[in-house]
């Protein structure tokens, strides 16, 4: 990745860590409590980092930091000028058709009609949507809704993908489809991932690094040294749980 | 067969068959043709006519003069609606002091108003103008109020996406927020419309409001042949005005509003 992508507020960056987050404070205007306090990780190229807490705890705050949506009250953020971010909700515009909602955010970069239909066809094909780009999104399950959002957030072809509970609202059925739909496009891509949870076992069915985080503050982070694909039943699996819940108890 | 046409970018694409370009040709074309028979004739304005002896070509030249007006008042009425509810939602504080500021503003009577504007235009000598500010006042702040209501339902995941893909000013306007609030400006526009129906008569027969003023000094338009028509006796032309007035408001209901409702269904959140 080349250095004139990256927004450098602080100077010395290690370009092997993609997102530097250094002592971020977050308190915000009108409010006396602090939402985030005295928060430091650092997300490496390539990386699948998993923020968990209990609700209120200021994980989403993070991420919002990460996606430039939020300004830190202090402290310091490195990340690249250019992220794709998954929501909750989808955040799909549904006057739009599938391939439409993946192609304007494309449109509105100013990107040829050519290029910008190359990438759409690209990334609604990786999300084996291809059947689905002339539907509309009040006509897609929860979960090929959620899989036209990965496919815009990787359109623009950012280099940190930023995911906000996005399987929250699914069943387990389709929440199981969706991780192993993120597990291959993560390793097709190489992207950078920061996802935001409040499942235990789905930070470590996914991620390479869970931060747990507490009343705005980080707990621990937990390098999960599983191989994938990573099974519940397994012993390991289990292990990590249980020192995950310690965390969040004590 | 259909053909899949994308117009312009793939914002507002939609299925076209040849069959609908074809009605669409037509239906633009006596539309341009009809707007500029009617604007010829504002330009060109002849005596008033007289109304015992009316003819069904003064009747149908007053319903275009009607729906012409109506129609540029609400085009006016739409345009400076957007910016307007843009201000008053673009921040909490700007929202304390300008949502009650607007609503004294629209809870004047436009009446109130009335005397004063039309003896300006008149100095000016364009009836027409103040006929259409009227209307226009009339229809403004069903749409600014219905415009803010849509502004203020949009999710907010929404909006942090559009911030996420640098969607700023018009980009974001044209990408995300107008279609956004689209079912509220149909709601809206069809509040407007009925404002505007409902102070035609009034806005219509100006001479009541100009010192010394007569019947010749109204413009042409269903308003005025109803008004004008009730005191002078001719019953059958208000009795003719009045049932060209409810079949065009139906008319506009069954081909527009109702199209239009429908259509704004797409754009709703769920």
């Amino acid at each position: 990745m080349s250095g004139k992508n990256y927004c450098i507020w602080r100077k010395g960056i290690n370009l092997t860590d993609v997102i530097i987050l250094k002592n971020i404070n977050k308190v915000y205007p009108g409010s006396k409590e602090t939402a985030v306090s005295d928060f430091s990780v650092e997300v490496k190229d390539g990386e699948f980092l998993c923020l968990i807490g209990p609700s209120g705890c200021g994980k989403s705050t993070v991420l919002k930091m990460i996606a430039g949506l939020e300004k830190p009250t202090n402290g310091s953020i490195e990340k690249p000028l250019s992220v794709g971010m998954v929501f909750q909700s989808g955040a799909l515009l549904p006057w739009l058709t599938v391939e439409e909602n993946v192609a304007f955010p494309l449109y509105a970069k100013g990107l040829s009609k050519e290029k910008a239909e190359d990438l759409t066809n690209k990334y609604v094909q990786m999300v084996n949507l291809g059947e689905y780009k002339l539907k509309y999104p009040r006509e897609l399950s929860g979960g090929q809704k959620q899989r036209v959002g990965i496919a815009r957030a990787l359109a623009v072809e950012p280099p940190v993908l930023l995911l906000d509970e996005p399987f929250s609202a699914l069943d387990p059925i389709t929440t199981d489809e969706m991780h192993s739909y993120l597990l291959k496009i993560w390793k097709e891509t190489g992207k950078t991932i920061v996802m935001v949870s409040h499942s235990m076992e789905e930070a470590i069915i996914l991620a390479d690094k869970i931060a747990i985080m507490k009343e705005g503050k980080l707990k621990k982070i937990i390098d999960v040294e599983l191989k994938r694909p990573r099974q519940e039943e397994e012993k390991n699996f289990i292990t990590f749980l249980e020192e995950i819940k310690l965390e969040l108890n004590s | 067969m259909a053909i899949r046409h994308y117009h312009h970018h793939y914002h507002f694409s939609y299925l076209t068959s040849k069959k609908r370009h074809f009605t669409s040709l037509i239906v633009v074309i006596s539309a341009i043709t009809l707007i500029l028979i009617v604007l010829f004739k504002f330009l060109n304005p002849q005596s008033q006519v007289d109304l015992k002896d009316l003819s069904y070509q003064d009747i149908l030249l007053a319903s275009f003069n009607t729906l012409f007006r109506l129609f540029v008042s609400y085009v006016f009425a739409l345009v400076l609606s957007i910016p307007i509810a843009l201000f008053i939602t673009k921040s909490p504080k700007t929202e304390r002091i300008m949502l009650p500021v607007s609503d004294i503003i629209q809870s004047i009577p436009i009446l109130a108003f009335f005397p004063v504007i039309v003896l300006a235009f008149i100095k000016l000598h364009a009836i027409e103008g103040a006929v259409i500010f009227i209307l226009f006042m009339a229809m403004l702040w069903n749409l600014v109020f219905s415009m803010i209501g849509g502004l203020k339902t949009i999710p907010e995941d929404i909006l942090s996406a559009a911030k996420i893909f640098g969607l700023k000013g018009f980009k974001k306007l044209w990408y995300i927020t107008i279609p956004s609030i689209f079912p509220y400006i149909i709601t809206g526009s069809l509040l407007a419309w009925a404002q505007g129906w409902s102070i035609l008569i009034v806005a219509e027969a100006l001479h009541s409001y100009i010192p010394n003023g007569s019947m010749s000094q109204d413009p042409l338009g269903l308003g005025s042949l109803l008004v004008n028509s009730f005191y002078g006796g001719q019953n059958s032309v208000f009795l003719a005005s009045l049932a060209i007035m409810v079949v065009l408001i139906t008319l506009i209901n069954f081909f527009v509003w109702q199209k239009l409702l429908h259509l704004a269904e797409r754009y709703k959140f769920d």
